[in-house]
């Protein structure tokens, strides 16, 4: 499908996309990475729902590794000395000292750590518009709203998709 | 958790890897995204090098999508009358002329969008340093060096693949 196609014919349908509750904890976030999805091959986030099932925010890779980073690696240690600057030479500490930590990190409920909803597109909007926001943006997953629900999700690859396939048609 | 390997057990070899010389075309990129891909999706990353191979940078989704905007589009323009704040408004009259702007993708070359490289990483550090980069830094890919030489790219889905299997575990242990 070409570029000049609208959203819906290019989202991912919600019960496709991984998604998960605010109150489930960092684990179960891992568990269903691990065990329901082929997530980490297509997907870099994970949606997040109220009790009320809708949308407050998603959790990304990136926030998922941050969160398991112990504190001398999440809060850049200037004061540490012998590092020159180089504060990944830390992480090797990691190796020997992690295991406790992580077991801590699993218990930590989804909701503390998500990043917020950004404003959903609609599933008529033209595919440029959510190229245009895509491109302005550092966000590669949008959410797709039809009468105040969350339908499906467009991702950043599926656009560029269309176009690869406006410029190489098969 | 134990991420015990190295980056070389995960990652994945230069030739294997997209990439494009600097003076190739966004349509040529497309190209080789398309056969790196095969059946499944397009890789979100292609390095880019210059005719030494030498690494210029690499081509995210991002820079792509970029360089496609229309000059109206590009700049989140301010000058256009009538747009108030929405500029994304004019993203609807892109829909005229965006299938014709795609076939002239032979005339934008790799080396005027790259993104300079943020990190690189050694081919026998330890994973854990290369998880705390990707924590760290927003990229999705490292290019993986020996010496001065680029041998290889570890991308986040394959640390993040290891990540998962060592919390479970951990996990089951607690």
């Amino acid at each position: 499908m070409p570029i000049t196609g609208t959203v819906g014919a290019h989202m991912r349908p919600l019960a496709e996309y991984p998604q998960i509750d605010a109150d489930a904890t960092l684990g179960d976030v891992f568990a269903m990475i691990g065990q329901h999805f082929d997530a980490v091959a297509h997907f870099r986030s994970v949606l997040v729902f109220n009790r009320e099932k809708r949308l407050i925010g998603k959790i990304s890779l990136h926030d998922l590794l941050k969160v398991l980073l112990p504190d001398y690696l999440a809060h850049l240690p200037a004061h540490i000395d012998g590092t020159d600057g180089d504060h990944s030479l830390l992480a090797l500490l990691w190796q020997d000292d992690s295991a406790k930590y992580v077991r801590e990190v699993a218990k930590q409920r989804v909701g503390d750590h998500i990043q917020p909803a950004p404003a959903p597109l609609k599933p008529d909007d033209p595919l440029t518009l959510a190229h245009y926001r895509f491109a302005h943006s550092d966000l590669n997953t949008l959410p797709v709203a039809e009468n105040g629900r969350i339908v499906g999700v467009l991702r950043v690859v599926d656009v560029l998709a269309a176009v690869a396939a406006t410029i190489h048609p098969a | 958790m134990s991420i015990s390997g190295t980056v070389r057990d995960l990652m994945v070899e230069l030739e294997k890897f997209p990439h494009v010389s600097g003076n190739a075309s966004l349509r040529a990129v497309f190209a080789k995204l398309h056969a790196a891909s095969g059946s499944s999706e397009l890789f979100r990353n292609i390095l880019v090098l210059d005719d030494k191979n030498r690494l210029l940078g690499t081509l995210g989704l991002k820079n792509v999508m970029h360089a496609l905007l229309p000059d109206y589009l590009r700049h989140g323009s301010t000058h256009y009358e009538g747009t108030s704040n929405d500029v994304s408004a004019l993203a609807v009259l892109w829909q005229e002329d965006c299938e014709e702007q795609c076939r002239e993708t032979h005339k934008i070359l790799a080396k005027d969008h790259v993104s300079p490289i943020a990190a690189t990483i050694g081919a026998d550090e330890p994973l854990t340093k290369a998880a705390f980069l990707f924590a760290t830094t927003p990229v999705n890919v490292l290019p993986v060096v020996e010496g001065k030489q680029i041998v290889g790219v570890l991308r986040l889905v394959d640390v993040f693949d290891e990540i998962v299997i060592e919390v479970l575990s951990e996990r089951c242990v607690a």
